[in-house]
Formats: C-alpha cells, sequence, structure tokens
C-alpha cells in the first residue's frame, strides 16, 4: 500500500507524499516515472512482465524515449547487449514467461532506466536462489551509490536487517516506528510487527 | 389514475419482469461458480422457439417448456465442456453461441412464425390473491410469475445458507482454496452452468408460451443481453437482480403506457429506453463511478451508501481452473 | 512421426468438414437436397459476372471491419459496438449524401470522412465508457447497437423519409454524383477496393512495425503489466477502438454508398457481428483474414439466392459460418484435445474419445478478463 500510493498507483485519502521536498501528491504513475520513481511490484509476471512478449518488444516498451516506428534490429543488437550486462539466461527472441524466476527479476532491472531518484520494490528476492538474491543486492547497493532512494519491503527479517538503513515498522495500518538497522535485532522487530513496543 | 389501473400496471410490470428474474437467477448461479454463459441472448431465442414450437406441436404447454430447459442445459454445456475442457475462452464461445442461437431459431421456426399456438393462462392463487394491494399484483398471476417469485427467494437461500450453496460460491471465488478442501470445482462448474442454462431456457419459453406469445425471428433479441446487465447490476445477487429486472419490467410497461398516452412523440424515444437504462444501471454499478460517489459523499453517508452501491464479481469469474 | 504430420496437417479441415455435415442434416430434416441447396449457393455467388462481382462488393466492408477489429482484439477489447459503428458510418455518408452538394470527387471524400468520424465517435463512447465509467466495453457496445438500428429507423421514417413516402423503408435513392462509382452492373465499386487496400496495408504496418502496435499487443496480454511498464493504457485503448470505428464506418459509408444507393432499415446486414467471427476464425492472424471474410462474404451471398431457390430461410448461411467458428474454437487445436500427445492415432473419428489420464500440462493461465461491470483495466 506504502509503495503503491508512493509510485502513484493508489491516491491517499488523506496527507501528503513528498519527493527530494516537492509535493507529489496526486501526481500520477506514468508522471512520477517520468519523474524518475520506479515500482517494482511481487508478481514478476503478473505486475511488470508481459507474458508472451519477448524481451526485444519488453526493451522497446520500456525505453524512455519512443519512435513511433521500431528498428528492430537495432532494438534486437540493444537488448542483447543489455541482457548480456544483467546476467539474463535468454535471447532476444525468448518470452518473459519463458524465463526462470530469477531471470525474470534480473530482466526486470536490465528494463530499469538509469539515473533514478526512488526505486520501490515490493518483495524483491522472494523466491530466489541465493546467487540471485545476491545478485540483486549488489545491483541495488550500486544504484544507492548513483543516489538513488531504495525502498524496499520483504517478509525475511533476516533480510531486513542486514540489508537497510532504517526500518519503518507498521501495525495495524499506521506507523509504529522508524528504527536503525544498526540498533536493532530480528528478535525486537519481530515484537515490532506484533504491534508490541 | 385510479388504483384500479394502478394495480394493474404494476402487476403487468411484475409479469414483464418474472421471465428476465428467471434467466438473472440462471445465470447468478452459473457465474458463481466462476464461469460466464455469454450465450443467454442466443439460449433464450432457441429455448422460446422451441418452447413455441413442442407446445404446438404436443398441445402441451408443460412439455414446451420441457423442451427449452432441454435446449438452454445443451447451450450452456457447450460453454461449460469448451472453457473446461477444451480450455477455451469463455467470452468468445459465448458470443458465437448468441450469433448461433439468433440465425438456428431463425431457421428452424421459420414454418411457426406467427401463428396462434398454446399458452399459459392465468391461475390465481386461492386465498393469497385475496390480500389487498399486494393479492392482484402478485398473486392473480400465472405460474411463471410464481415460479420466479419463488426462484429468488431459492437461488438467495441456496446461496446463502446451504452447504452445496457455499461449495458454488467457493469455485467461483477462491477456486485453488475449495479445491485444497476437497471441492471438485470443475464438476460443479460444470452442474451449475448446466442448471444455470436450463433456468435461462425456461426463460426463453416463458417468454415465448406466456408474456410475448407467439414465434418470430428475432422474437426476444436482447432480453439475454438485459439479463447478462442486470446480473451485474444486481452485484450478483438474486435478491437485487429481481430489483433490476422489476427496473426494466417497469420501463417497458411505461414505454408502452407513455407511447398510448404521446402519440406525438416519436417511438424512438420509448424504443432507446431500455438501451439506456442499461448503460446507466452498468455506469451506477461500476466500481470507478461509485468510489468517486462514496468519496464525495457525506460522512455519515458513506458507508451505507458503499454498501448500497458497491458491488464485486466473483474473483474468479471467467478464469479457468486447473487441478495441478 | 509422420501419419501425426499428416493429421496435423489435415486437421483444420475437420471442424469445417463437420460444419459442413452439421447444415447438411439441417436442409435433410426441412426436405431440402444439400446437394441442390450447394449447387444454388454457388450459382448464386459465381453464376453471373455480377453475381460474382457482388460477391466482391459484399466482401470489401466486411474486409474493413474485419481489419479494424484486429486493432481491438490486439489490445484486448471486444469491440461488439462495431455493428452500430458501420452503422453510423453509412448515417454519416447518408447525411452528406442528403444534404450538401459538391464536386464528385469532394463529395465523396467529405461523405467518406464523415462516415469515418461518426463510426470512430460511435466506438469512443464505447471506449470511453469503459476507461472512464469501468462499463464492460461488450455491454455498451450492444446497447450502442441497438440505439443505433433505432436511430436508423427513426431517421428513415421521419426526418430522412423520402417525399413520396410508401412502403420503401429507406431514403430516397442519392444522386448520381453522390454515390462511389461502380464496375459494370454490378455493385462492386473498384475505389472502395483500393480504400480497402490502403486500409490492410495501414493496419499491418501498424501492428508489425510501430511501438503503438506493441503496445497494444502488451495490453491485449497483460494489461496492468503493460501500465507499470509505461504504456499510457487507457489512451491507448480509445485510440485502437477509435480507429477500428473508423475502419468501421468507412465499411458503412461503402454499404451505403455502392452495394446500396440510400440509407436502408437494415444497412449493416449483420456484417459487424459476421467482422468478429471472421477474426475469431482467422485466430487474429492478418493473412487468413481476407481469405475467410471472402470465404463467408461467398457463403452469405449464396444463401440469399438459396433462399429466392428453396424458399428456405436466408439464415442457413449465418448457422453454416457460426457453426464452423464454433467447431474451430471448440475442436480447432488439436493440442488443446490432448490429441498430439498420443502415439498412433491417425482416425479422426476417434476424437470422440477422452482420456483425463494423458492431459495435457497445462500452459500459461486463463487471461480472459471477466465480463464484469468492474474489469481491472488497470489501477482505478
Amino acid at each position: 500500500m506504502l509503495l503503491e500510493a508512493s509510485a502513484g498507483l493508489q491516491q491517499p485519502s488523506e496527507g501528503r507524499i513528498l519527493l527530494g521536498g516537492k509535493d507529489i501528491s496526486g501526481w500520477g504513475y506514468h508522471r512520477l516515472q517520468n519523474a524518475g520513481v520506479a515500482y517494482m511490484a511481487a508478481g514478476r509476471l503478473e505486475e511488470g512482465l508481459v507474458a508472451g512478449l519477448t524481451l526485444t518488444e519488453h526493451m522497446v516498451l520500456a525505453q524512455p524515449e519512443q519512435t513511433f516506428f521500431v528498428n528492430w534490429e537495432e532494438m534486437q543488437l540493444k537488448t542483447a547487449r543489455r541482457i548480456d550486462h544483467y546476467q539474463v539466461v535468454g535471447r532476444p527472441n525468448s518470452t518473459a514467461d519463458e524465463l526462470s524466476g530469477g531471470n525474470q527479476q534480473r530482466l526486470l532491472f536490465a528494463l530499469l532506466n538509469r539515473q533514478l531518484r526512488l526505486l520501490l520494490l515490493e518483495h524483491p528476492t522472494r523466491g530466489l536462489d541465493i546467487r540471485s538474491a545476491n545478485w540483486i543486492w549488489e545491483q541495488l547497493y550500486e544504484r544507492r551509490k548513483e543516489g538513488t532512494a531504495v525502498v524496499f519491503i520483504s517478509a525475511d527479517l533476516d533480510e531486513v536487517v542486514e540489508r537497510s538503513d532504517r526500518i519503518a515498522v507498521f501495525f495495524g495500518g499506521r506507523l509504529l516506528q522508524i528504527v536503525s538497522a544498526e540498533e536493532t535485532t530480528v528478535e525486537e522487530l519481530g515484537h515490532l510487527i506484533g504491534g508490541e513496543l | 389514475m385510479t388504483d384500479v389501473e394502478l394495480v394493474r400496471i404494476l402487476a403487468s410490470i411484475v409479469l414483464q419482469a418474472a421471465p428476465l428474474i428467471i434467466a438473472v437467477c440462471g445465470e447468478i448461479i452459473t457465474e458463481r461458480g466462476g464461469v460466464v454463459n455469454l450465450g443467454l441472448d442466443g439460449t433464450m431465442l432457441m429455448s422460446a422457439m422451441t418452447g413455441f414450437v413442442i407446445a404446438l406441436q404436443t398441445d402441451n404447454v408443460w412439455l414446451g417448456f420441457l423442451a427449452a430447459a432441454g435446449v438452454g442445459a445443451i447451450f450452456a454445456f457447450i460453454v461449460a465442456f469448451g472453457s473446461i475442457r477444451l480450455r477455451q475462452s469463455q467470452v468468445a464461445i459465448g458470443f458465437v453461441l448468441t450469433l448461433l442461437g439468433d440465425d438456428l431459431s431463425a431457421f428452424l421456426g421459420q414454418n411457426y412464425t406467427r401463428q396462434p399456438g398454446p399458452y399459459l393462462t392465468r391461475t390465481g392463487i386461492p386465498v393469497l390473491e385475496e390480500i389487498p394491494l399486494l393479492g392482484p399484483i402478485l398473486f392473480d398471476q400465472d405460474l411463471v410469475v410464481y415460479f420466479a417469485l419463488l426462484l429468488i427467494a431459492f437461488t438467495w437461500w441456496f446461496l446463502n445458507h446451504t452447504q452445496p450453496g457455499l461449495q458454488l460460491r467457493s469455485a467461483g471465488e477462491r477456486p485453488e482454496a475449495a479445491f485444497a478442501r476437497g471441492v471438485d470445482v470443475n464438476r460443479i462448474r460444470y452442474l451449475y452452468t448446466v442448471l444455470g442454462g436450463s433456468l435461462v431456457g425456461i426463460a426463453g419459453a416463458a417468454y415465448s408460451l406466456d408474456v410475448k406469445i407467439g414465434w418470430s425471428d428475432g422474437h426476444v433479441r436482447g432480453f439475454g443481453w438485459i439479463a447478462l446487465a442486470i446480473v451485474i447490476f444486481g452485484g450478483w445477487s438474486p435478491v437485487r437482480g429481481a430489483l433490476g429486472a422489476l427496473l426494466f419490467g417497469a420501463t417497458k410497461v411505461l414505454a408502452s403506457l407513455m407511447q398510448r398516452q404521446f402519440p406525438e412523440v416519436p417511438a424512438v424515444a420509448f424504443n432507446s429506453l431500455p438501451w439506456f437504462l442499461m448503460i446507466f444501471v452498468l455506469l451506477i454499478s461500476s466500481s470507478t463511478l461509485t468510489e468517486r460517489l462514496v468519496t464525495v459523499a457525506p460522512r455519515p453517508l458513506k458507508r451505507p451508501l458503499g454498501r448500497l452501491l458497491r458491488v464485486a464479481p466473483p474473483l474468479a469469474l471467467g478464469t479457468r481452473f486447473e487441478e495441478t | 512421426m509422420s501419419e501425426r504430420r499428416l493429421l496435423n496437417w489435415l486437421w483444420p479441415a475437420v471442424p469445417v468438414v463437420g460444419a459442413l455435415l452439421f447444415t447438411a442434416v439441417l436442409l435433410i430434416l426441412f426436405g431440402a437436397s444439400p446437394i441442390v441447396a450447394a449447387q444454388a449457393m454457388i450459382q448464386g455467388a459465381f453464376g453471373t459476372q455480377s453475381s460474382t462481382l457482388n460477391v466482391f462488393a459484399f466482401w470489401l466492408p466486411l474486409l474493413l471491419s474485419s481489419i479494424g477489429l484486429l486493432l481491438t482484439f490486439r489490445a484486448g477489447l471486444w469491440n461488439i459496438g462495431i455493428e452500430g459503428q458501420i452503422i453510423l458510418g453509412a448515417i454519416g455518408a447518408s447525411w452528406i449524401a442528403l444534404t450538401v452538394e459538391l464536386p464528385a470527387p469532394l463529395q465523396i471524400a467529405l461523405q467518406i470522412i464523415v462516415a469515418m468520424a461518426a463510426g470512430a465517435v460511435w466506438a469512443a463512447l464505447s471506449a470511453y465508457l469503459k476507461t472512464r465509467g469501468g462499463v464492460h466495453e461488450i455491454f455498451s457496445g450492444l446497447a450502442l447497437n441497438n440505439l443505433a438500428i433505432i436511430l436508423t429507423n427513426y431517421l428513415i421514417s421521419g426526418p430522412w423519409q423520402p417525399p413520396e413516402g410508401g412502403s420503401f423503408r429507406g431514403t430516397q435513392p442519392f444522386e448520381p454524383f453522390a454515390l462511389l462509382p461502380r464496375f459494370a452492373e454490378s455493385r462492386f465499386s473498384p475505389p472502395s477496393l483500393l480504400m480497402a487496400v490502403v486500409a490492410a496495408a495501414l493496419v499491418f504496418v501498424l501492428l508489425r512495425g510501430t511501438s503503438w502496435g506493441l503496445k497494444l499487443k502488451a495490453l491485449g496480454k497483460n494489461a496492468y503489466s503493460a501500465f507499470l511498464l509505461g504504456v499510457a493504457s487507457e489512451r491507448e485503448m480509445v485510440r485502437a477502438m477509435m480507429l477500428c470505428g473508423a475502419l468501421a464506418g468507412l465499411g458503412g459509408a461503402v454499404r451505403v454508398l455502392s452495394w446500396f444507393d440510400s440509407l436502408r432499415q437494415s444497412i449493416s446486414g449483420g456484417i459487424g457481428f459476421l467482422a468478429l467471427l471472421v477474426v475469431m476464425l482467422a485466430a487474429y492472424r492478418f493473412f487468413w483474414v481476407p481469405l475467410i471474410a471472402l470465404f463467408f462474404s461467398i457463403v452469405l451471398s449464396g444463401s440469399i439466392t438459396l433462399q429466392l431457390r428453396t424458399q428456405l430461410h436466408s439464415s442457413l448461411g449465418g448457422i453454416l459460418t457460426g457453426v464452423m467458428v464454433l467447431f474451430v474454437l471448440l475442436f480447432g487445436d488439436p493440442e488443446k484435445l490432448g490429441l498430439r500427445a498420443r502415439k498412433g492415432r491417425t482416425e479422426e473419428v476417434e476424437v470422440e474419445e477422452e482420456d483425463e489420464d494423458e492431459y495435457q500440462p497445462p500452459e500459461e493461465a486463463a487471461t480472459i478478463e471477466p465480463v464484469g461491470g468492474n474489469v481491472p483495466g488497470g489501477p482505478g
């Protein structure tokens, strides 16, 4: 919910959303997308990729500047380079549903534009093997270095404590507390999630 | 306008609504299980024709209704078989059946158009018909009306207060969970799609043998689509659906009354009413518009208005279920 | 292996043969000989030069509508309102033909532009009811079809009634300069063919070579993912519907300006619904559309002659096409029947048997959207 509201997919009934000090409440998803906000939902093949479309077709769709006529050969080459760089196991002509879960997640990363201001992720490593999960964290750290704010939600508390700077705990629809990851433990988090302060 | 006239008008509204109520209840049973039978319009044309022809041939109205129910069941079975066993689009099959039912009924019924035939006669229910006001409106009618009234109550009770009704709804809402609890989802879908279809068939014959007696090309064209729209407007509930059917019945009766009253107004104004009404009721029941309405409503009204207007289709409506 | 390849190759014929058998049985039930009926149909379609040309004249509006539907189907939309869009096109063209007098080429150009605009507007109504009002396009389209028919009847019997009145259910014939030039003694007009070819080429390029076509494809396969990837789903849906409506409107113009010479009661003649069947039978593949549309035109033209000859209802043509599409939907894909998984199956008769044990693994999940008032076409 919080991520969807921040991405402009849901409109808050009260309150404001700020991005870099600027009020962005009421902005639509696509407007925020252009402003450098990216949202990666949990369901890779349901809310992110289009089953039946090839990797090249995904690349064309995700490009920020599109030409009306598509130069398929050029895009094919570009896709090949991009999936090589992001270590996606697949060919430009494979369809998104032919990829494994880890490769689908890699593809989603490959589709992200450079220079993001805010990256919102739902369960970024759910269902992935350790190698893929580690690779994703490398990518996220790299993004952070480039100045992108990364916000993620996860059900894996170990991961939350290990990978975050600050952790916001919600309970019963309200923000309970924001804790620093260095000063908290998995046990404490577990209590907080249960609503025990 | 005298009281007697008003009662007569109300009674004819109930009569006009009765076949729609039957079709709506049938389709609600089908859709609550997760299957959309979009072929309603063709089914009703075919069953209206079959019902009339069989009743005429055998001189027995009940055989007509029986045959019509059979036709409805066959059409529904094609939808169920095509979507469950053959994994094809329910919408596509239903739509083709609509067109096919139209042409097939025109061809098979070509020798029976505009002929007099048997029809259902009025039978008042003793005692009940003596109730002032309500008696003449509801209980001095014919069996189609009584059947429709009973069907509303039965469908409501069945869906909300019986074990099989619960199973049916679980097949339409969360088929995976239902399957895990041992419900044979696809068998239930077959069963209730066919059952719902036979009710739709009865509704078709209710037109040709009672409400709009006789047969001609495209005799009941459009009513199936109206019934499908009412199912949505009624939020997949038989009681609200019946209200929707009454609304359409009232529009029809009022339109013909007005037409007699104001012959100088072109007929187009009255003929188009049901279709405007159809768009209107669907707009009301659409989530986008309701949510907007509910947000702008004053605070004390928000909750009741939301409860009144919000409707949601069964979660798994129109989707396939695979047992793996 | 070769036997199975042969089966796969022959398989598409099975539903077609099945549909022919079904229709033949119907004919026998009504005491008519299927062979005589087939002869009458072929005679009706190809008996004379003008009857052959008339088949093509019927084909053009059907082709235009079918091509338009390729766009809306690609975007995952059920544009059942196409029937009304054709009718509005016919009304638009008639309006100009009855009220404006210009030099011939300008006159025809204006008629066609207005017809396309009228069709596009009618389609836009359906589209906006979906994107803004949350009404499924099947229902709005159906209501708008009926409203278009009612509007036609009103115009014919009211403002556009011929001065001499009479039982003739249509407007008075348009002036010759308003009509599309016809070929010989037929209803076929070469300029319409040119327009259809241009329209087909346009749609082909749009679907294959442009980012817009790709956006429609993404929308049709997964509207929400497409939205997240940056496709303005509502805008593109409206555009697809409007372009389809414009092509249907053009088809409607061809109906009044060359098939007839005036606005008639059943001006569309069910061409919109037929076009939906054409595209379904073609399984949304571009190159099959013109061929299937032509086949349907032959059947439909032939069945009118059949009615004249044998007094049998002309809905027989509709039955043949409808049953064919139904059979192809049901049995057209041997893989879905579980046939390909088996060895040594060569006789098509044995298809009736089902074997649950050899069930094919499920492929992709169902992507049919529920036909409800509120359809997840994107986040609300």
